[in-house]
């Protein structure tokens, strides 16, 4: 047809269209769970309700250093409890039955499959900024480091890297998807109690250590820790790469799962019209 | 060039629960010129799905091949899928909670229409099904016709030039499916390549150049819906009103009728014939003992199915 062109230009100019045409997908399906008004009162209160409970639960037991090392834990860790949603919503497709008309669309069906998840990705940036926030109010927060300019960046990546890793668990439950809430709820809750955010990842035995290492939220967490504290930069910068690394690590996973499970479905007969 | 080629199509399901293999496609081979507009009838599990799978790349064939417009569907996947357009029955395939619009700038963006394009593009479809007063209406508000119109929308976003309609006016009220069977011959006209699996006999009549009957994996028989009617012709029915018992008696003693029937209690009675020579003698016998009131039948499309499918026939 006279009117496409194939330059690989184009194409990712066209990926980056097809992304927020799934944007905007995944913005109507926000606005599905969530109004403004029930985002702060229903959302953001369970979240920072759930989080409270630690903090408090570390001035009455502990001293100031328990207190803020809880405090920044949990405020940062709801971004990752936030964007990890996006592996639900990579099996939605299959609900809406588009998925069989995005593999047998010319484009690639992963920017699509990326726009409209990501949406959770930004609900994770936002609900850590807003529970940081809050908590810095509530508790009277300062943090000693100069680094914490830095945060907000880790905060990014912290929650990127769980959205890989998110994106990876889709692909893998895109065929599995009445499991989905389960996984959900079991990587949730296994990253939040091994990955530091209320007890140190030292805690652990080696090969729970070993585990965490691999997985999103732990490096960067360390990283934000050493900045708010006004810790050695050099190790900061360490964990930030090493969060960089993992997350670099779940992207390419992800991906690949995705392409491999998605058209996959093509020989083993699991893509359904309807 | 042929619009659909296939030869030796098979596709084996693997049995998740130790039985055997399910033969859902057994050595179909068929073509269709560019500009047919071909019916695919079957009962469910007949292999009309599978089929539309397979020619719409969404699955791979187990043995044999199939081109669309010369490009393997199993190797050439990225030459074949901007041709096709692909159009469900059911609630399926919309984004609900997008507006008609952006559902359609949706598919555009993945139908790779540049972008200055997309806009006219959109309107001009939106326009041709009827739906640009709805345009920025959401989904979800939309009755059971117009989800099907935009659906069609839909599959037209990257002008294909071959598009499989697969049940495509399920559970449409008449007046709607009969709007969008209009826009289906309009479709045509322009000479696009329709390939349509439905149920409904009087659709796959009205629309069809020509009609697959396909079941347990196997087509059947290629013929126009009239030629398919002459199958028949030898079960043509003659119904009549009045006539006593004697004259029944005649009537089922007459080579080639099969059965005497009365249809209703106080409705009059019909006549099966087998033989298509039967006609002429039996409508002489009515004419001679009285009979005025006498009724021949076409035999329609779900006869030639029921006929050659068996009473497997629409309910399996």
């Amino acid at each position: 047809m006279s009117t496409r062109l194939h330059s690989s230009g184009w194409r990712e100019l066209n990926a980056l269209r097809v992304f927020r045409q799934g944007l905007v997908v995944g913005y109507r399906d926000f606005r599905d769970f969530w109004s403004l008004k029930s985002w702060l009162f229903g959302w953001m209160l369970r979240i920072s309700t759930n989080a409270f409970a630690w903090v408090l639960l570390g001035r009455v037991v502990g001293s100031e250093a328990r207190l803020e090392y809880l405090l920044v834990g949990n405020a940062i860790a709801t971004g990752p409890a936030a964007a990890l949603w996006a592996s639900n919503a990579t099996t939605w497709a299959r609900y809406d039955g588009t998925h069989p008309l995005l593999v047998i669309a010319p484009s690639s069906l992963i920017p699509a499959v990326m726009g409209r998840t990501s949406i959770w990705l930004f609900n994770g940036l936002t609900t850590s900024a807003a529970t940081f926030a809050l908590f810095t109010l509530a508790f009277d927060y300062r943090p000693a480091g100069g680094g914490a300019l830095w945060v907000p960046f880790v905060v990014l990546l912290v929650c990127a890297s769980t959205y890989f890793f998110a994106l990876f668990m889709g692909a893998l439950l895109s065929n599995r998807s009445r499991w989905r809430n389960m996984a959900l709820d079991i990587a949730g809750t296994s990253l939040l109690a091994f990955s530091g955010v209320s007890v140190p990842v030292s805690f652990w035995p080696a090969w729970v250590q070993a585990v965490v290492a691999v997985l999103p939220v732990s490096h960067g967490l360390h990283a934000a820790r050493i900045l708010l504290e006004g810790g050695p930069w050099h190790e900061a910068w360490r964990s930030l790469a090493l969060e960089l690394l993992v997350g670099a690590g779940w992207l390419a996973v992800g991906l690949f799962t995705m392409d491999r499970l998605f058209n996959g479905g093509r020989a083993d007969g699991t893509i359904e019209l309807t | 060039m042929l619009a659909i080629e296939t030869h030796g199509l098979t596709r084996k399901y693997a049995s998740r629960n130790g039985r055997a293999d399910i033969l859902a496609l057994d050595g179909v081979s068929m073509s269709m010129e560019e500009g047919e507009v071909r019916g695919l009838l079957g009962p469910n599990g007949a292999g009309k799905t599978t089929l539309v799978k397979i020619l719409s790349t969404v699955l791979l064939p187990s043995a044999g091949w199939a081109r669309v417009l010369g490009h393997d569907v199993a190797t050439e996947t990225q030459a074949v899928r901007p041709l096709i357009g692909i159009v469900f029955g059911g609630d399926k395939g919309l984004y609900t909670r997008l507006t008609a619009r952006q559902n359609l700038e949706y598919w555009a963006a993945l139908y790779q229409v540049p972008a200055a394009q997309t806009r006219a593009r959109v309107e001009q479809l939106l326009a041709r099904t009827g739906l640009a007063e709805r345009a920025d209406h959401f989904v979800q508000t939309f009755s059971r016709g117009m989800k099907q119109r935009l659906h069609l929308a839909r599959g037209l976003i990257g002008d294909a030039r071959i598009l499989y309609l697969d049940e495509p006016t399920l559970g449409m009220d008449p007046m709607a499916a009969r709007d969008f069977r209009q826009i289906v011959r309009d479709l045509r006209r322009e000479g696009r390549t329709i390939l349509i699996t439905t149920h409904d006999m009087a659709e796959a009549e009205a629309l069809c150049d020509r009609v697959a009957l396909i079941d347990h994996g196997k087509v059947l028989a290629v013929e126009t819906p009239a030629r398919l009617s002459e199958y028949v012709a030898k079960f043509e029915r003659i119904d009549f009103d009045g006539g006593d018992l004697d004259l029944i008696e005649r009537l089922e003693q007459q080579p080639g009728v099969s059965a005497v029937k009365k249809a209703a209690p106080g409705s009059g009675h019909r006549i099966e014939l087998s033989s298509e020579t039967a006609q002429q003698n039996v409508l002489s016998l009515l004419v001679a003992r009285g009979v005025t009131s006498i009724r021949t039948s076409r035999p329609s499309l779900e006869e030639v199915y029921v006929h050659l499918i068996g009473d497997r026939g629409l309910t399996v």
